[in-house]
């Protein structure tokens, strides 16, 4: 149900939120990795959650790693759109686990592996000094991650750029290594054409996902679009998307008029 | 007084999924509104109503003094969210204001979809959404209506002032319409 094959056996999964899918062909390419970009309030955690729950849902394993907001509130969150988060954390399905943006890089440091001393390293090594933050307990291996988010991992290496760019790179090849659907937020102005803390991330991930809130007289029209998305054939249109009682519903269809007053 | 005997003729003899521009004065404007309705409620099952010049409460008000069967209509009003914020009321629907024509193009969509039966669309001023909006943008707008109601073979009627609209907009509403009727 949530997977589709094509003839080469390349396989597809579904988020399950209402209209968002038929933006694709198929679906968004099993493994890949995706940015999930838009400014404040603009519905992605909300997006990543949804998406989370229908899979975790369906049977798959998933994984929010948060580094924003407690797992108390993202699971207030889940309760107020009535996805019974709970039931599927007790399944052992979802796991929701927060940590500190800095965790990332003194948890290299403590182990004497900071990022500049990782690059001195071969390749191999390196990427397994990312997997205990993925992989906290033996024998969860999550089908889905959503890391929450990129901008709160880039913070924490202000000043040292050239570290982030290498730790990114690093995390992306990662994420290939593991055969996960991995989701990376990043925070953008409200309306942008850089997607990512640095521009190198939009071209590292394989799809690009744009949250916009754009304003139209005095009120806030939501829209997505899906920008990029490798081995797919996705709509190539902003549309409309409304914040529900329920969740995020897609209006794959619908011209966004807000759009057309920039 | 509004010529209501010109009106029914004019309306009558047109098919149920027929779009018509209505075009009339600032004095008649909600009288039109009003006889148009009563006319309507006879050829049709249903009505849905996008009102940005009246608020729901009103309208509910004169459709009782007109004999109209409110349960028959379901109303998108634009005006009076604040007054109703959070109130759960049957047959009404309450958007930010007559500037959210995404919300607004939505919204009638699903009631499109919703709505069982032979039913009719009546946007209740064409000049006050111009208010809002601007023109070009407007056009889109009413373009992807009209669109809509023709996939869905619903009927339509908008009512607009004469001479006071816009002449863009007027041109390419009544190129999307069946038939211009002036009252």
């Amino acid at each position: 149900m949530k997977e589709r094959k094509n003839k080469g056996e390349k396989k597809f999964v579904l988020t399950g939120i209402p209209g968002f899918d038929s933006l694709f062909d198929r679906g968004i390419p099993k493994g890949s990795a995706t940015l999930i970009a838009g400014g404040a309030g603009s519905g992605k955690t909300n997006f990543c959650l949804q998406m989370l729950a229908y899979n975790a849902a369906h049977g798959k394993k998933c994984y929010f790693m948060g580094f924003e907001e407690s797992e108390e509130r993202l699971i207030d969150h889940m309760e107020d759109f009535g996805w019974d988060p709970k039931k599927l954390i007790d399944s052992g399905n979802l796991r929701i686990k927060r940590f500190l943006a800095n965790e990332i890089y003194y948890y290299n440091e403590k182990s004497n592996n900071h990022v500049e001393a990782m690059m001195t390293k071969e390749a191999d090594p390196l990427l397994m000094e990312l997997e205990p933050l993925a992989f906290d307990d033996a024998g969860f291996r999550p089908d889905f991650i959503v890391l929450d988010s990129l901008t709160s991992v880039a913070s924490t290496f202000k000043g040292k750029e050239q570290s982030y760019r290498f730790y990114v790179e690093r995390l992306f090849r990662y994420f290939e290594k593991i055969g996960s659907t991995t989701f990376l937020i990043t925070e953008t102005n409200q309306t942008t054409d850089v997607y990512s803390p640095t521009g190198v991330e939009e071209f590292l991930a394989d799809g690009v996902i744009i949250f916009y809130n754009f304003r139209k007289e005095n009120n806030r029209e939501s829209a997505i679009e899906v920008l990029k998305m490798r081995g797919e054939k996705h709509k190539r249109k902003i549309v409309a998307m409304k914040i529900t009682d329920s969740g995020i519903k897609v209006y794959p269809d619908q011209d966004v008029f807000g759009a057309m007053e920039i | 007084m509004i010529d209501e005997k010109k009106l029914k003729e004019e309306l009558k003899n047109l098919s149920e999924d027929s779009i018509v521009l209505v075009e009339t004065s600032a004095e008649k404007s909600f009288e039109t509104s009003m006889a148009s309705i009563k006319i309507l409620e006879d050829k049709y099952d249903n009505g849905i109503i996008l009102s940005v010049s009246r608020p729901y409460a009103n309208l509910i008000s004169n459709y009782k003094k007109n004999g109209i069967d409110t349960k028959k209509m379901f109303i998108i009003d634009c005006i009076s969210k604040k007054q109703y914020d959070d109130m759960e009321i049957d047959n009404v629907m309450f958007l930010e204001s007559a500037s959210a024509l995404t919300d607004i193009s939505i919204s009638l969509g699903e009631c499109m979809q919703m709505t069982e039966g032979k039913k009719f669309v009546l946007i209740d001023s064409i000049n006050t959404m111009l208010i809002d909006n601007k023109p070009h943008i407007f056009a889109r707008f009413i373009h992807g209506i009209l669109t809509k109601m023709r996939l869905n073979k619903v009927g339509g009627l908008l009512i607009s002032l004469d001479d006071k609209t816009n002449e863009e907009v007027k041109a390419e509403i009544a190129q999307l319409c069946d038939k211009i009727i002036k009252i």
